[in-house]
């Protein structure tokens, strides 16, 4: 076996419950390989965004090990935790990604401002650059001046991936973000997200309903399967 | 740096609240710095309304009764004292001036103050204010009669008209002087000081009026007697004999409150002297009352301009969580998020305590020549002083207090919401 430090996510008998309510979810094991593009599914309520707070560490594991990039976020302070997530992580949700105060631009620059150690990682350290070579990549140029209430939801989500994929995170967690957009645009946008997950050899966490897209990933995760709380 | 960027990009895309909740702030500040600076303004206004005279001296009585009656025209004199004393103390080494006073009798409700003409090179109001002409001339003979602005305006009296003056400080017709006429020599330009409404003759016009039938003016004096429960301020008779007061000025600033003193302590005659700017602030604050309730009401105004803000922030707060919880995936911790919070209702506050108090200003910079004409007042302007610095010091960190409740819940939900993203 790999020893835990090449592995980008390690879950070791991990327990979580909201503090207002009961158990929701109750993992044995789960672990993500280095570079390794993991579909999680399973049925609405499951507990799948939970599992991604977890590893997130937006929320603390009730008892267990949570391990993510070598480092157990039980170990570190809550402060500690956010500038993790801030600079290794890049997160996308199902939905309403984007700051609406912010134009597209600053939307994607925000994780880089937000941790400096994230734009360090950028070449030359310029937000400006990186921004314009993910905006080339993800054909979003035409839409950095625009005002973010003035995109598509399929621009929205293209937008969101720039923004968790600047600065190169290791761990690329994507809740859901395909479910309000078509099928070919789904196909293009997971097609761009794996060439850029592969350029960075960032590791991907992709949630989805969808299990027709199962067969493009390297694992197909069931959570019911693996979640020993059952809803 | 990022946190301020934020925020004001935050309320840049909710500019219309943000402007509202900044001008309902503005609105409550200004009110609290307007009646302040009015109430400053006022309250110098008042103190200056007599300057440069040291000393106030009349019969002995109250000192406020003093500076009402020779002052302001209000109430009756004490009493009288004699043309001897006066004459002695305007021959002490250290006075440098003085000016007898005759008050008692009125005019149509206005009351007439018999003077000598250096009344006018003397007096001073406010800064360096002093008693000008709008017509006419000032006074020379017994039968010229001078008159402040607000007499001529409300009884309409033009240059060269002959008049009767009332025996009397109240009523009219009951008892005019009619043997003795005067005639309208000069007209005043407004002072906004009790010089307006009041008329102005010599000693010896004062004199003249009352040499008339002896039973009429004893019969007068008896009267008079009974109202004031002490002899009136001007049994003239054919010789100036006494007078009601005296305004002085010292050689020397310094030596007013010895003489005073010595004034008070005199034996010879009982005399009460008063300094004009003690016995003004003494005035002013046993009437001072009066604004406690003007500064309660605006501070209960501000209250509620800080709870509009709070209510503004608050309601913000679930359309938010959206927000909240992408900035946390972004690693922003739940404090960041808070002083976001924080941050937004500071600048708020700020803002709003800034256009408050400019547009306070700029109401009593224009508003002041409305309330010098409409109810002559003279209304002092200012540059803010520590009591209005402190409201916006206050202002502001009560604006900071008000963002922590929201601030608060954001950091509780930051933390209980994970990354459900609310709709
Ligand atoms: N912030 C929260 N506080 C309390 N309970 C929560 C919270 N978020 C989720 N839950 C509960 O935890 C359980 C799992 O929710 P979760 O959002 O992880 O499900 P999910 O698998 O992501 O569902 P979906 O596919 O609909 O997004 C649900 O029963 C939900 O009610
Ligand atoms: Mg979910």
């Amino acid at each position: 076996m790999t020893p835990t430090a090449e592995r980008a996510v390690v879950f070791s008998d991990v327990r979580f419950r909201y503090r207002t309510g009961s158990e929701v979810l109750s993992v044995d094991r789960f672990e993500i390989g280095t570079g390794e593009r993991v579909f999680l599914h399973g049925p609405s309520g499951s507990g799948k965004t939970t599992l991604l707070g977890l590893v997130a560490g937006v929320l603390p594991a009730t008892a267990g090990r949570v391990e993510v990039l070598g480092r157990a976020l039980g170990d570190l302070r809550p402060s500690e935790r956010d500038a993790h997530r801030g600079v290794h992580i890049g997160y996308l949700f199902q939905l309403f990604n984007l700051i609406p105060w912010l134009s597209v631009e600053e939307n994607i620059g925000l994780p880089c401002r937000l941790h400096a150690a994230r734009r360090a990682r950028l070449p030359g350290g310029s937000i400006e650059r990186a921004v314009a070579q993910l905006a080339e990549r993800l054909a979003i140029v035409p839409l950095l001046g625009q005002r973010v209430n003035e995109l598509s939801v399929g621009q929205q989500q293209r937008v969101a991936a720039a923004r968790a994929l600047i600065g190169a995170p290791r761990l690329v967690i994507a809740d859901e973000p395909t479910s309000a957009i078509d099928t070919d645009l789904r196909d293009r946008f997971i097609e761009l997200l794996f060439s850029q997950c592969a350029e960075a050899g960032s590791s991907l966490l992709f949630v989805s309903h969808d299990l027709s897209l199962s067969a493009r990933f390297d694992r197909s995760v069931s959570l019911p399967a693996i979640n020993r709380v059952t809803a | 740096m990022l946190t301020p960027t934020l925020a004001l990009r935050s309320l840049a895309n909710r500019r219309l609240a943000t402007s509202l909740t900044v001008a309902s702030i503005a609105l409550s500040v200004a009110l609290l710095v307007g009646v302040e600076a009015v109430r400053r303004g006022v309250r110098e206004g008042f103190a200056g309304t007599i300057r440069n005279t040291d000393l106030i001296v009349g019969a002995r009585g109250g000192s406020q009764q003093l500076l009402l009656s020779s002052v302001f025209g209000i109430g009756s004199p004490a009493g009288s004292m004699t043309w001897k004393t006066y004459e002695r103390w305007s021959k002490h080494a250290a006075i440098a001036w003085t000016i007898p006073i005759s008050l008692g009798d009125s005019y149509r409700g206005f009351r007439l103050i018999g003077t000598t003409p250096e009344f006018f090179e003397r007096y001073r109001f406010r800064d360096d204010g002093r008693i000008t002409l709008a017509s006419g001339r000032l006074l020379a003979g017994e039968s010229d009669l001078v008159i402040g602005s607000m007499v001529a305006e409300r009884l309409g009296l033009r240059l060269d008209t002959a008049i009767a003056v009332t025996h009397g400080l109240r009523g009219e017709g009951i008892a005019d002087h009619d043997h003795h006429l005067f005639t309208v020599v000069g007209i005043l330009a407004p002072t906004l000081t009790p010089v307006d409404r009041s008329v102005f003759v010599t000693l010896e016009g004062i004199t003249a009026m009352h040499e008339d039938p002896e039973e009429e003016h004893e019969e007068d004096r008896a009267n008079r007697k009974d109202a004031a429960g002490a002899p009136q301020a001007h049994s003239h008779d054919a010789e100036q004999e006494s007078i009601t007061a005296f305004l002085a000025g010292t050689q020397n600033r310094f030596e007013s409150l010895g003489l005073q003193r010595e004034m008070n302590t005199d034996v010879t005659e009982p005399l009460t002297a008063i300094l004009p700017a003690v016995a003004l602030t003494e005035l002013w604050n046993s009437i001072a009352y009066a604004e406690d309730g003007a500064q309660i009401i605006s501070g209960a105004v501000l209250l509620v301009g800080l709870l509009g803000m709070l209510v503004a922030l608050y309601s913000t707060l679930e359309e938010r969580r959206r927000e909240m919880a992408i900035l946390r995936s972004l690693g922003a911790g739940p404090r960041r998020i808070a002083s976001l919070l924080v941050f937004e209702s500071g600048v708020l506050s700020a803002a709003g305590a800034v256009a408050g108090m400019a547009a306070a200003y700029a109401v009593i910079i224009a508003g002041r020549g409305v309330a010098e004409q409409r109810f002559g007042v003279w209304i002092q302007v200012a540059a803010p002083g520590t009591l209005e610095w402190a409201y916006l010091i206050g202002v502001v960190v009560a604006g900071l207090l008000v963002g922590l409740l929201p601030a608060w819940r954001a950091y509780r939900n930051a933390l209980a919401d994970g990354l459900t993203v609310r709709l």
